[in-house]
């Protein structure tokens, strides 16, 4: 070889002492990222710097390709837009779409697409929390059956929006001329926008008329309200004032009115503070969610609802000429006595709707001395006053053909309203705006298809004087137009975009200019203003006496079917709601179904068991349905749940297609306003029909007597804070010192038993955050749900008492009470009465129930069985206390969720993405856009569970670093403990002695579950604490 | 197949062929007596005793097979104590990570102690006794393994007694058949009919 | 030279050296009888219907079983630990009996230990498709990983059982063949075909019954067979622990170990007599199998059937008297809740059946044991169901009750595995001696 040396530059020729150095780098200069990640903008990178940046940008990148990424096409961003990070989500201040009143909340974002509601938190009137409805609605947004434009029926094909426009003012002038009227029917929704928008419509058609109609009536509350005082409203009711609750039927923490609201009212004097809480007394017949929750629920017929409050009334010391029956005796003097008590810190609610019951409902409130304080007049409520009498009117007049047109604005009559079908039928031009095919649009003549609230600008004013406002999240995924700018264009507005800037835009600030005044861009940011007015004692201008004559006549049907909303559906306003129908009901436990709930004595007395298929009848016809028993409910009361019998759109191929039967037709008009009671019932059984199978997720309601669930009356509580935690504990000994987790983080939760309701909220919004996939009434059967979190329900009654039973099981079942080959309370109580003589009262005690609610999710145990029989580590313990999952490590043993006390681990028995045997949303590319990128979507045959919200975590931990400050435990809450109402979810880090979760881990009602077993768990729970004077704990065994 | 075979090569034998595990014992020990020195012995099953007779010491594999255990509990430890001790610990159900979690390595080391003793110990047997897959046997008779037994004297070492005085000596045992010598042959099937034939006989 | 008059010979009607080896080499060497042939076809279809059922559920995935969020385990590893158990009959007979010089194990031990092997192949095949992902079944092994550290939980009961499970199936094999070797040889030198002839002639290694060969050969049968003993007790004890060292109740149970080891003696017995018994029938083995081999064994029968069912009452006793509510639930809910049909089958057939072995008749006529011994595996695999399934489907909160039952597809698999077994089996009968030739000359002339 040559013995030539070729140099470059002097430098080598020289070996300078700076040139050997450099030279032994890979770049003779290094990378100045310190410059770039510091935020200072003088750096200005010269060209090779670009390249360097460039090589090392395409490096991670190509590293980055190296695994396999689930999204298959992603597009980049060919033009940035402003402050889009991609995996930064953004919130948007919002208004909940389940209800068309108009709810707060916040839409978290992620790169354009909205994948979570979250409580707005600046909305602190509303309380902080969101229902199972609330966030499972956000499908809605995603469904592959949304109308993809503006249709006229019998064409498949979205129209042009030009030529459908003419089309309908040609329709609309040639009815104008015909001397007909055009009706506007719209649902109770608040929107200015939709208000302003049907002022300038009937400034054009003088021939207009507006009809609004609510599937569910509260005209009960509003014409009594307008004979008591003049004002056809729904008062807003402060339970967060109220020390004495007395709830006639009214299930105001699950459907009544505005559950979400009150909810946080309610829970905010459910938690003793210095020896006092609130105490609630629930009259009703079926088990409501807000019986479950009552210090003290009596079985009550709606029916006898007028002679109780009569009662009441005298009780109180109302002047009144009637006697009503002794029915609930001794419960309504005591009632009367904690309410004379309380005085204006009283509030009585009924949940009839009937105006007679009302009108002394009102007049009790005002012996009370309640408005002002629990019942607010001046800044009522707003959404949901449609009255039943326009509607009827509008049947009627329809039906005699004074209408040449209608506009059907969200409302969905034909679907909740038996006659409504026939009435439109009559009508020639039936302009619909739903987003998606329902009853009403199947049979419009046009649809101009509306936009999903999540696209479109709108303000709402749920209460007088707070008003909310949505913002476009998401630009419009389909060819749909606001009903608002479709109003205007008819009425002759140009709603083109002017300067980007869309009509609804401008409308919206034009409106809010008008009607709510301020700093628009701030409103929008903030998603509430309020400028409500000082409320005052309205004048009452009717006396009680006068309001029992109406009442004092009412006897009692000796069978009865009460309809009622379930918590999970509603009015049924969202039938295609996956989540929602997943998520077990507070209640029954019961996914996916709509049943006749019937209470334990008349299953007795019938024959009849859990899914026998029964015919009701009723004077307004009849309905099949299969029956489930249910403790609590009130003797020979039948309920049937509304909301369910939709009719969804052809191709909806999963167990969506068949849920229930449909039972608005039920419901009677008769007596002027919707009558949700109905007596002379008829059941039979319909022995030819195969027997139905629930999906329930959970079969057995006792406790077995077991310390799992720990309860205290009040008295005995504020004896000894530590009621209720009698049970001898053993002393946690170990072989060896346990690992030390002061430092750093010790991430744990603490749950309140007395703040917890069993809303169930919390499930959604952990299954939307965590991607937990829905797996459908078939795999519920086979106890195969997913849910991570669940909430246990046990039943627990007065007689015989829990500690015979308990004892009896352990020693097989004494012989007078044996327990039948099932070896459980459940089956030990049957036989008590069984044995008994009077069979006609035998099972009554059935009505006489306790009900106890328990959120259960991983318990994060410090020393969790579960990770200790892993073959192949893929669950672990992380130094922050965390127990957690590797999915792609994991083989699928399923000894974990053998070996786990708690019995919350899940298993992923088939693969429920992309596969048509689970097709809610993971399995279509619109709805897979709902998933939450921070979290895996779980693969085949891989265990999961609970994982505190890591990616939560994770995220804050990252935010504080970046702004290099320590972060707070505060800072940020798992997606139960965000979403609770009613607060009872508490998580945090127990190293911060400041944080809450370390407080409420020091007070005395704090305990585990199964603590004896030592597995230390980082999830605390707190005494049940009852409003009661009779002992409820158990002694230590 | 390996087709030469390695101990007996082709030596020249003295056999002398027993149906009698007694009288087999029995000629050996005159055998012995009179100082002849036998090269081995052939049955179809263990003859008790036939070892000491022929003055065989007991075997040492079983040293070895002690070694092998030796070193399958250490590997055992060392792989879990590398594993979840040194190389990857995890917080696993809250216990110890150091080598207070023995106890758990207990079984694994066990079941490798035994896993190496048995196979050390097999192959060494078949190491001394050059046994392995496809090798060829060598037979002096062709039913030693079905129910003769053959008594085998290496022509090639020198003996007190003459070849013949052998045999007769092996007859006088109550041999059924004598040879002089005879070379190891295996069941090749170039004699088939023989081998019907034999088969035949039986 | 050893005989006493006192007992019955070990093997009956005068039988010379050659006559074992033609009685015993005739299966090999003739065309498979049409018993033989049914019993092999009916093997295979349920070895067939093993495939179809282990294919649908690796494609579909573990969701067309019926376990659940509560039973996670259900059929699965209640036919793991049936089959494990089954296995231990084998190395046991061959193993402990040598130890013990008992020489009546001779006629059996071949048949017995070939069982085991092809129970422990059964066995194998649950843990590894009840997994959800089977295709990874490989991981539990402690292999290195390339992106870094990634090692096993050496703190699973799981873990042990790869371990033991394996070393079991491994350790078994080369005892079996070690057997194998001589009557190897002795089917090679009589073999009249070229296959035939090269094939035992590669499995024989040339063995030619050395004396030199024959002192070595005992002394390493003695050791594994002192090995092995340790080891099938360490087997189905770490079997156990996969209940005993978990938190459930009606699992979380001290005296497992030894009640798993007598429960498997018992189990493994019993599949060997209703084996030997048919084999007796189909081959003509009277002579080899006789009433004494059968008797001895159901003598076994009835003491670890009775150890076992003392366990079941001890364990019962323990559990009233600890005190705790959910262990006491646990076997009350076992007795009396609504799987007490399982519970009181595994009584009858393990407590009381076994029972009857007292008489001198129930041990020596044949019929009888059969059915006794189909009796005994029925009850041992209840009992594992009952282990399993009774304990998870109620535990601590009684908000996750749930019931379990199986679906065809875990039937299937069940089934299936008899297929593998008994075609596994018949192709044992016909391929090699089913009786240890060797061994049986050494005591021909003896009476035992």
């Amino acid at each position: 070889m040559s013995s030539n040396k070729y140099w470059k530059g002097t430098e080598e020729l020289e070996q300078t002492q700076e040139f050997v150095t450099s030279n032994a780098n890979e770049f003779s200069e290094g990378l100045p990222l310190d410059k770039v990640f510091s935020n200072d903008d003088s750096t200005r990178a010269n060209r090779r710097d670009f390249l360097k940046y460039f090589g090392f940008g395409l490096g991670a990148v190509t590293l980055a390709a190296c695994n396999k990424a689930p999204i298959k096409k992603a597009i980049p961003y060919t033009e940035k837009p402003d402050n889009v990070t991609p995996g930064v989500p953004l919130y948007y201040a919002s208004s909940s779409v389940s209800n068309s009143e108009g709810f707060p909340v916040l839409v978290k974002v992620r790169e354009g697409r909205p994948i979570k509601f979250e409580p707005n938190k600046e909305a602190t009137y509303f309380g902080g929390g969101l229902d199972g409805l609330g966030h499972s609605a956000l499908l809605s947004l995603y469904d592959t059956n949304r109308l993809k434009g503006a249709m006229v029926a019998g064409k498949r094909k979205p129209q042009v929006w030009k030529d459908f426009d003419k089309e309908i003012i040609k329709a609309l002038n040639k009815v104008k001329a015909s001397g007909k009227s055009v009706a506007i029917v719209t649902d109770g929704s608040t929107s200015l926008l939709t208000k302003q928008a049907i002022a300038d419509f009937s400034a054009k058609y003088s021939n207009t008329e507006v009809v609004s109609y609510e599937p569910i009536s509260y005209s009960g509350i509003t014409r009594a309200n307008q004979t008591s005082f003049g004002k056809a409203i729904i008062p807003a009711y402060n339970f967060d004032k109220a020390e004495v609750i007395v709830s006639f039927g009214a299930d105001f923490l699950g459907t009544w009115i505005s559950p979400i609201k009150f909810h946080s009212d309610y829970s905010r004097n459910r938690v003793p503070k210095n020896g006092k809480m609130s105490k609630h007394y629930q009259f009703e017949s079926l088990m409501s969610l807000t019986g479950s929750n009552a210090d003290v629920r009596v079985p009550m017929k709606m029916s006898n609802v007028g002679q109780h409050l009569i009662a009441l009334y005298r009780e109180l010391g109302g002047a009144t000429p009637h006697k009503g029956m002794e029915v609930a005796g001794n419960n309504i003097k005591t009632v009367a006595a904690e309410l004379k008590a309380a005085g204006n810190k009283g509030l009585v609610v009924c949940g009839s709707n009937d105006e007679a019951d009302h009108l002394l409902v009102n007049a009790i409130n005002m012996m009370l001395g309640g408005y002002g304080t629990t019942i607010d007049t001046t800044n009522y409520y707003m959404g949901q006053s449609a009255d039943e009498k326009s509607f009827l009117s509008f049947i009627s007049k329809a039906k005699s053909g004074a209408y040449g047109a209608v506009i059907t604005l969200g409302a969905n009559p034909v679907y909740s309203h038996p006659d409504a079908e026939k009435a439109l039928g009559n009508i020639p031009v039936r302009i619909s705006t739903s987003i998606t095919m329902n009853e009403t649009s199947n049979n419009a003549t046009h649809i101009a298809t509306d936009l999903h609230p999540l696209e479109s600008w709108d303000i709402k004013q749920p209460y007088k004087g707070r008003f909310i406002f949505s913002q476009p999240t998401i630009s419009p995924v389909f060819e749909g137009r606001q009903a608002s700018s479709s109003l205007a264009t008819w009425a002759g507005a140009d709603v083109s975009e002017k300067n980007e800037l869309s009509h609804s835009y401008n409308y919206a600030k034009q409106v809010f200019t008008s009607e709510v005044g301020g700093d628009f861009n701030k409103a929008i940011e903030m998603g509430v203003v309020e400028n409500t007015s000082a409320d005052s004692m309205p004048s009452f201008n009717i006396t009680g006496g006068s309001a029992a004559d109406a009442l004092s006549t009412r006897k009692g049907a000796d069978k009865e079917l009460v309809l009622y909303q379930k918590v999970g559906v509603r009015d049924g306003a969202y039938g295609n709601t996956p989540w929602a129908h997943e998520m077990p009901d507070p209640v029954t436990k019961v996914t996916w179904d709509n049943y006749l709930t019937i209470s334990m004595p008349d299953a007795k007395a019938d024959g009849l068991e859990n899914g026998d298929i029964v015919k009701l009848t009723v004077a307004t016809g009849s309905i099949q349905l299969p029956v489930l028993v249910q403790p609590g409910q009130t003797k020979s009361t039948y309920g049937i749940a509304l909301g369910y019998g939709r009719v969804l759109p052809e191709d909806v191929q999963n167990d969506l297609k068949d849920l229930g039967q449909n039972a608005y037709p039920l419901v009677s008009m008769k007596a002027g306003f919707a009558d949700y009671t109905l007596g002379n019932v008829q059941i039979e059984k319909v022995v030819d029909a195969a027997r139905h199978e629930f999906g329930i997720t959970q079969t057995h309601y006792s406790i077995e007597g077991r310390d799992i669930i720990r309860e205290a009356s009040l008295e005995e509580y504020n004896d000894d804070n530590k009621a209720g935690s009698y049970v001898h504990k053993p002393k946690a000994i170990s072989l060896w010192d346990d690992y030390d987790y002061s430092k750093g983080h010790h991430w744990a939760m603490a749950i309140d038993l007395n703040s917890c309701t069993g809303c169930s909220a919390c499930i959604v919004s952990c299954s939307i955050e965590n991607n937990v996939p829905i797996v459908g009434r078939d795999e519920v059967r086979r106890r195969r749900e997913m849910h991570w979190l669940r909430i246990d329900r046990y039943y627990s009654f007065e007689a015989p008492t829990e500690k015979d039973l308990s004892l009896s099981i352990v020693h097989g079942g004494d012989q007078t009470v044996t327990a039948g080959e099932h070896m459980t309370q459940e089956k030990v109580m049957e036989a008590y009465s069984e044995a008994s003589e009077d069979q006609d009262t035998a099972y009554d005690y059935y009505q006489h129930v306790k009900v106890a609610h328990q959120p259960m999710m991983c318990q994060h145990c410090d020393n969790a069985p579960c990770e200790t029989v892993c073959p192949v580590l893929a669950t672990t313990h992380s130094s922050e206390g965390l127990n957690q999952m590797t999915y792609n490590r994991c083989i699928g043993t399923k000894y974990c969720g053998n070996n786990c006390p708690y019995k919350v681990r899940r298993f992923n028995w088939f693969r429920y993405n992309e596969n048509e045997k689970f097709d809610y949303h993971f399995s279509n590319d619109l709805g897979k856009m709902v998933i939450n990128p921070d979290v895996t979507v779980r693969s085949r045959g891989v265990m999961e569970k609970c994982s505190f919200c890591v990616q939560r975590i994770q995220s804050t931990k990252l935010t504080a670093k970046r702004e290099n400050r320590k972060m707070k435990s505060d800072e940020f809450t798992t997606a139960c403990a965000q979403t609770c109402p009613s607060n009872a979810i508490v998580f945090g880090d127990l190293n911060d002695k400041t944080s809450e979760i370390a407080k409420l881990y020091a007070n005395d009602r704090s305990y585990h579950v199964l603590e004896e077993l030592g597995v230390k768990p980082s999830v605390q729970y707190m005494t049940k604490i009852r409003n009661k004077k009779a002992p409820l704990t158990k002694k230590a065994h | 197949m390996i087709d030469k075979s390695i101990i007996l090569d082709d030596k020249k034998f003295t056999v002398g062929i027993f149906d009698d595990s007694d009288k087999l014992l029995h000629a050996v020990d005159t055998l012995k007596k009179k100082g002849v020195k036998i090269f081995d012995c052939y049955t179809p099953f263990p003859v008790h005793h036939l070892d000491r007779a022929l003055g065989y010491e007991r075997t040492n594999i079983t040293i070895g097979a002690f070694l092998c255990g030796m070193l399958g509990s250490l590997t055992g430890f060392t792989l879990a104590y590398y594993m979840n001790v040194v190389d990857w610990p995890m917080i696993i159900g809250g216990k110890p990570q150091d080598i207070t979690v023995f106890t758990s390595f207990i079984p694994v080391i066990f079941e490798l102690t035994i896993l190496f003793t048995a196979f050390g110990m097999v192959i060494l047997f078949f190491a001394r006794s050059r046994m392995i897959h496809g090798i060829k046997e060598d037979l002096l008779c062709r039913r030693q393994t079905d129910d003769h037994m053959v008594i085998a004297i290496d022509n090639a070492e020198s003996q007190d007694l003459t070849n013949s005085e052998i045999q007769s000596l092996l007859t006088s045992e109550g041999a059924i058949e004598v040879d002089g010598s005879r070379v190891s042959f295996n069941t090749s099937l170039t004699d088939e009919e023989e081998l019907v034939q034999q088969l035949m006989t039986q | 030279m050893y005989s006493a008059d006192i007992r019955q010979p070990l093997v009956t009607a005068g039988k010379t050296y050659s006559d074992v080896t033609a009685d015993v080499c005739r299966p090999i060497e003739n065309k498979p009888t049409n018993s033989w042939w049914l019993g092999f076809s009916i093997g295979v279809l349920l070895l067939l219907l093993l495939v179809v059922t282990l294919a649908w559920t690796v494609w579909e995935g573990i969701g067309v079983w019926n376990t659940n969020k509560s039973v996670m385990w259900g059929w699965d590893i209640t036919n793991f630990v049936f089959w494990v158990g089954i296995g231990h009959a084998g190395t046991l007979i061959s193993a402990v009996l040598l130890l013990f010089r008992q020489k009546w194990r001779m006629s059996i031990n071949r048949s017995a230990e070939a069982m085991t092997i092809f129970a422990v192949f059964c066995a194998a095949i649950f843990p590894l498709f009840h997994m959800g992902r089977v295709w990874l079944g490989f991981w539990p092994l402690p292999l290195p990983n390339a992106l870094g550290s990634l090692w096993v939980n050496f703190n699973s009961p799981l873990l042990w059982d790869v371990f033991a499970i394996s070393t079991y199936l491994s350790v078994s094999l080369v005892f079996w063949y070690l057997g194998l070797i001589p009557d190897i040889a002795t089917v090679r030198d009589r073999a009249t075909s070229k296959a035939r002839k090269f094939w035992y002639g590669f499995f024989a290694m040339g063995w030619n019954g050395s004396a030199k060969s024959w002192g070595r050969y005992e002394v390493v049968a003695l050791i594994l067979a002192g090995i092995s003993t340790p080891l099938v007790l360490s087997v189905h004890t770490i079997v156990s622990m996969d209940f005993a060292t978990s938190v459930i109740p009606g699992w979380h149970t001290t005296i497992f170990p030894p009640y798993f080891v007598a429960g498997a003696i018992f189990s493994g017995f019993g599949m060997v007599l209703t084996l030997l018994l048919i084999a007796r029938y189909v081959m003509n083995y009277q002579d080899y199998i006789t009433t004494q081999h059968l008797e001895a064994m159901t003598k076994v029968i009835l003491l670890t059937g009775s150890v076992v069912g003392l366990a079941y009452i001890t364990e019962f006793v323990i559990a009233a008297y600890s005190g705790y509510e959910y262990e006491q639930y646990a076997f009350a809910n076992r007795m009396f809740g609504p799987y007490a049909w399982a519970y009181w089958t595994m009584m009858f057939c393990n407590l009381m059946a076994p029972q009857v072995f007292w008489s001198k008749w129930a041990r020596t006529t044949p019929w009888f044991i059969f059915i006794i011994s189909i009796v005994v595996n029925i009850g041992m695999w209840f009992e594992r169901f009952v282990i399993i399934v009774t304990s998870l489907h109620r535990d601590f909160l009684p908000s996750s009750w749930v019931m379990y039952h199986a679906t065809w597809v875990e039937v299937g698999i069940f089934l299936g595995t008899f297929g593998l077994f008994f075609t596994c089996f018949f192709l044992f009968a016909k391929f090699l001696p089913v009786i240890n030739m060797s061994e049986i000359k050494t005591i021909i002339k003896d009476k035992e």
